[in-house]
């Protein structure tokens, strides 16, 4: 291998340090450089924007690790991931040069939970797949990259240096070391075959998991049904090779360039003549959307972002995270009359979870987890129709192996799990909760998806039994965007609205239907060159009496954002307007109008060409005018944006904006106003977040509301009239209960022993140890989750407060 | 960017290393031929790290023994040929294979004349 290969050839001690970086996966550095050589280069150096290091090595190693930590908050793996890198001369001229090299340490196949038989993984997904090292005994990295220690050097690139800023855009003469770690590290992570370029061949004859999604269009067949000789031609086949995972095709709607446009086939570099190490892992170089260029182009341009990147290794089998916040009812009763979900993924054990925070102090209210091998996709809030304390969340997911697509319903102030149903597709885009129109007590939830044979399909079901609702077929389409009407038909039920391009004329359409009848009540062709990937729902300011769709794309070829203002009714459009501002849109929500225009203004959510920041944009719905333009002061990248109700006093409804920090790596609410003013922020995630793991003691009131009114203190159960077990769970009644009193059960055992949560009954009732007399607790329920009982066990710890 | 220490330290172990191979290539040290076997596979040129490429005579230049290694790293890490690999069946039937350094990809940088001089990454 190339670093052994070094190590042979250059004969000094190998000096290793370890740095972690610790997200939704953890990344370890591992160095491989000699002594006073690359990473450990001692040469004091000038400080950098946003790099502390006072040493090239140091600054290396930052700039290195900040890579590693975006990459750990977009996966989610419980084995931590080995990156080995070293610094070493890579081939160059004064022209043109390799500025990294990166691959895998070992491949595996037929292992325990492995998606595909017979098909071979890279380690570190491997890993993740399976929660454990494939290979623990064998110390190579799971992911090894080399990077450039010539450039700038005579003869090497000579014009250009290295940049050891951080979440800066490559371009001019700065090679940006965090944007090379970001690409190198995606090749370790799977992107790229095993395919010998030679001949075609597959790697001792199996598959790989990259090859399964790459096709050749005009053939129409994907690498692995194919026969040696047509994958080498394929390897050349320039614009003819496309990859193809439904993740991937779900979001190419937004590439302005880059797609078999008018499809959503995203095209792979396949040049006609063969770059060895090139060709096939990477995309086309014309890959771009809102004027950024994908992350995995095989050149550095000045703006390179992973804008299909996650799609892509989703598409592999990893478990991806996507940020999402929703906007909940006031349910802990403290300042704001709204708290907030943020679903993201928290740590020890890396997993996703949901936190339930107070919208105004931002604080945490309950976390609850999710399965270890999902990635959740979208999340909703679902009436509370249990009689609990709260609403009821309701995540998408989707995992890889088996291709289940499930929404889990949870509890808000419990986090207890409710419900999983389980759909019949083969990959969501998004879900949507619609109020009840079936009769049944309970919301529906809709998700929008495509079915194998490229058919887009809408299905609904009812939260309360499970059972499916409707199923709408759509035309043969590339998917952009859904929602949900109030009826403009008449009927009682609500209508859907998509969009969606045709493939073969590349138009955009949009369709209104009825919930449960499935007429198509509007159907008409949005403008040319228009690529929508996300909408909102307006108030009716013009056109019929129905009311009005804001459509969010790009223009088609430029890559500027667009908004397309729909009547639902006739399907006319009302305002197209195209924003120079270079951003790739994220997300739309529709506010109460502050301006004095008959219409709502709609809030805008993208991130910067220019500065990779986050961009926050409100305009006029009805004139399309911007009223504020926001940037984040720091390098936060965007995820997702919710609209609460007024909280600072201005005329203007707020938002809660949802990004991750490129250097810390911390997953952040923002509370702004929707005229820029920041009310408040908070980190929810990463490093020092304030859920991840549940560390943090409950108060006991928090216990009383969130445990035990919700799910215990219940006629037949443990209420003042039933007493089950001698024990009445009653606000007011619990804590002397509880707390140094003898079960009845184990009366050797207090029910709750201050300091001792392993001699506490009530926690071997809750976790269902062996040792326990009757069921484990909550009857029924499957248990709290872990991080509400990791919230318990600290308030005992902490020596079980009355507080 | 590498220094001007960093350039002689490299030039020293190209040298070193040039004895070395030159030692092999001599009297076929069974030693380190082992130890060539168990750390990586039988790469394109094998110590030809060290041979000029232009004459394929060994060279004690070092500028030549250094684009020689880039050569090298390039054959050996863009090779995407399974010969010579083996997979390694585990106790639970997890399959392995140890790729030996190959199936690797880049990622390159052009620089291109323009009006303000060149810059990085304009195709």
């Amino acid at each position: 291998m190339i670093r052994s290969t070094l190590r042979r050839l250059l004969p000094v001690p190998l000096v290793v340090v370890v740095a972690t970086s610790a997200g939704a996966a953890t990344f370890v550095l591992e160095i491989d450089d000699p002594p006073n050589q690359g990473f450990n280069d001692p040469s004091s150096r000038a400080k950098v924007a946003g790099n502390p290091g006072t040493t090239l090595g140091e600054q290396r190693v930052f700039a290195f690790e900040a890579a590693l930590q975006e990459w750990g908050n977009r996966l989610v793996s419980r084995v931590d991931v080995r990156v080995k890198a070293g610094w070493g001369p890579l081939e160059c001229t004064n022209n043109d040069g390799l500025v990294g090299m990166a691959g895998v340490g070992r491949y595996f196949r037929n292992f325990p939970g492995a998606p595909k038989p017979k098909t071979w993984y890279p380690w570190a997904l491997a890993n993740a797949l399976s929660g454990a090292d494939r290979a623990p005994a064998v110390q190579d990295g799971h992911i090894e990259i080399t990077l450039n220690d010539d450039l700038g050097s005579g003869g090497c690139l000579s014009s250009l240096k290295w940049d050891y800023r951080v979440g800066v855009p490559a371009g001019g003469r700065n090679v940006s070391l965090f944007v090379v770690t970001l690409h190198e590290v995606a090749h370790g992570l799977g992107f790229g075959t095993l395919v010998d370029t030679s001949n075609g061949s597959k790697a001792m004859g199996f598959n790989d998991a990259y090859m399964l999604h790459l096709e050749d269009h005009s053939l129409g067949k994907t690498w692995d049904k194919m026969t040696n000789a047509q994958r080498l031609a394929s390897l050349t086949d320039d614009g003819d090779l496309h990859f193809i995972g439904p993740s991937a095709l779900l979001h190419s709607t937004s590439l302005a360039g880059g797609r078999n446009d008018p499809g959503s086939h995203v095209l792979v570099h396949a040049p006609s003549q063969l770059d060895d190490g090139i060709s096939v892992n990477h995309l086309d170089l014309s890959l771009s959307s809102g004027n950024l260029d994908d992350l995995m182009e095989p050149r550095l341009g000045p703006r390179l972002d992973p804008i299909l990147t996650d799609h892509i290794l989703q598409d592999l089998g990893w478990p991806v995270s996507h940020p999402t916040v929703r906007t909940l009812e006031d349910i802990d009763g403290a300042g704001a009359p709204n708290d907030a979900a943020v679903l993201l993924v928290g740590q020890d054990p890396p997993r996703h979870e949901v936190q339930v925070i107070d919208a105004t102090s931002l604080e945490p209210i309950t976390v609850f987890g999710l399965a270890a091998d999902v990635s959740a996709l979208d999340m909703g809030v679902v009436t509370n129709y249990r009689n609990t304390a709260a609403s009821e969340i309701a995540v998408l997911t989707w995992r890889t192996k088996g291709r289940l697509v499930r929404v889990f319903v949870h509890d808000a102030s419990s986090g207890n799990r409710i419900r999983i149903l389980s759909f019949q597709a083969s990959y969501p885009k998004s879900m949507v909760v619609v109020p009840s129109y079936t009769g049944s007590s309970a919301d529906e939830i809709a998700i929008f998806t495509v079915l194998a044979s490229g058919a887009i399909k809408v299905i609904v079901k009812d939260v309360q039994s499970g059972a499916t609702v409707t199923n709408q077929t759509y035309p043969s389409a590339i998917a952009g965007a859904f929602g949900v009407l109030p009826s403009i038909g008449g009927s009682a039920a609500p209508d859907f609205v998509v969009a969606y391009v045709d493939p073969t004329t590349g138009t955009a359409m949009m369709e209104v239907r009825d919930a449960t009848s499935g007429a198509t009540l509007t159907s008409s062709a949005l403008p040319m060159d228009f690529l929508p990937t996300d909408l909102a729902v307006l108030e009716n300011f013009g056109g019929t009496a129905a009311g009005e769709v804001a459509f969010l794309g790009v223009k088609r070829g430029k890559g500027q954002p667009q908004v397309v203002v729909v009547d639902a009714g006739s399907g006319a459009v009302l305002r197209t307007k195209t924003y120079s501002d270079r951003f790739h849109p994220r997300g739309i929500e529709a506010i109460a109008d502050y301006a004095g225009t008959p219409a709502q203004e709609l809030v805008i959510l993208g991130r910067r060409a220019s500065n990779l920041r986050t961009r926050l944009l409100v305009i006029d719905a009805s004139s399309g005018a911007a009223l504020t333009t926001t940037t984040v002061a720091q390098k936060e990248n965007p995820h997702d944006l919710a609209v609460i109700p007024n909280l600072a006093g201005s005329a203007a409804d707020d938002v809660l904006l949802l990004t991750t920090n490129v250097a810390e790596g911390d997953v952040k609410v923002f509370a702004k106003d929707a005229r820029g003013q920041t009310l408040g922020s908070r980190v929810v995630g990463g490093d020092d977040g304030g859920g991840g793991g549940g560390a943090n003691a409950f108060t006991f009131t928090q216990i009383q509301s969130q445990v035990f009114t919700a799910t215990c203190a219940l006629a037949g159960c443990h209420n003042a009239g039933s007493q089950r077990a001698g024990l009445n769970l009653s606000a007011g009644a619990s804590f002397g209960e509880l707390v140094g009193v003898a079960s009845s059960q184990r009366p050797a055992l207090n029910r709750v022993q201050p300091n001792q949560p392993d001699n506490s009954y009530l926690i071997k009732k809750l976790r269902g140890d062996s040792d326990i007399q009757g069921s484990r607790m909550p009857s029924g329920a499957g248990g709290l989750s872990q991080t509400t009982m990791d919230r318990i066990i600290a308030w005992i710890n902490e020596g079980a407060p009355n507080n | 960017m590498t220094s001007d220490v960093e350039q002689r330290w490299v030039v020293v172990e190209l040298r070193l290393l040039l004895v070395a191979a030159c030692v092999v290539a001599l009297c076929g040290c069974p030693g380190a031929q082992d130890e060539a076997r168990s750390t990586s596979a039988p790469a394109p040129g094998g110590l030809r790290a060290v041979v000029d490429p232009a004459s394929g005579e060994l060279t004690a230049d070092p500028g030549v023994g250094l684009e020689s290694l880039r050569v090298q790293f390039r054959e050996e890490g863009f090779s995407t040929s399974d010969a010579g690999l083996y997979e390694e069946e585990m106790a639970d039937g997890t399959i392995m294979l140890d790729p030996q350094g190959r199936f690797r990809s880049g990622l390159r940088v052009t620089v291109s004349d323009d009006a303000e001089g060149a810059s990085a990454g304009e195709r």
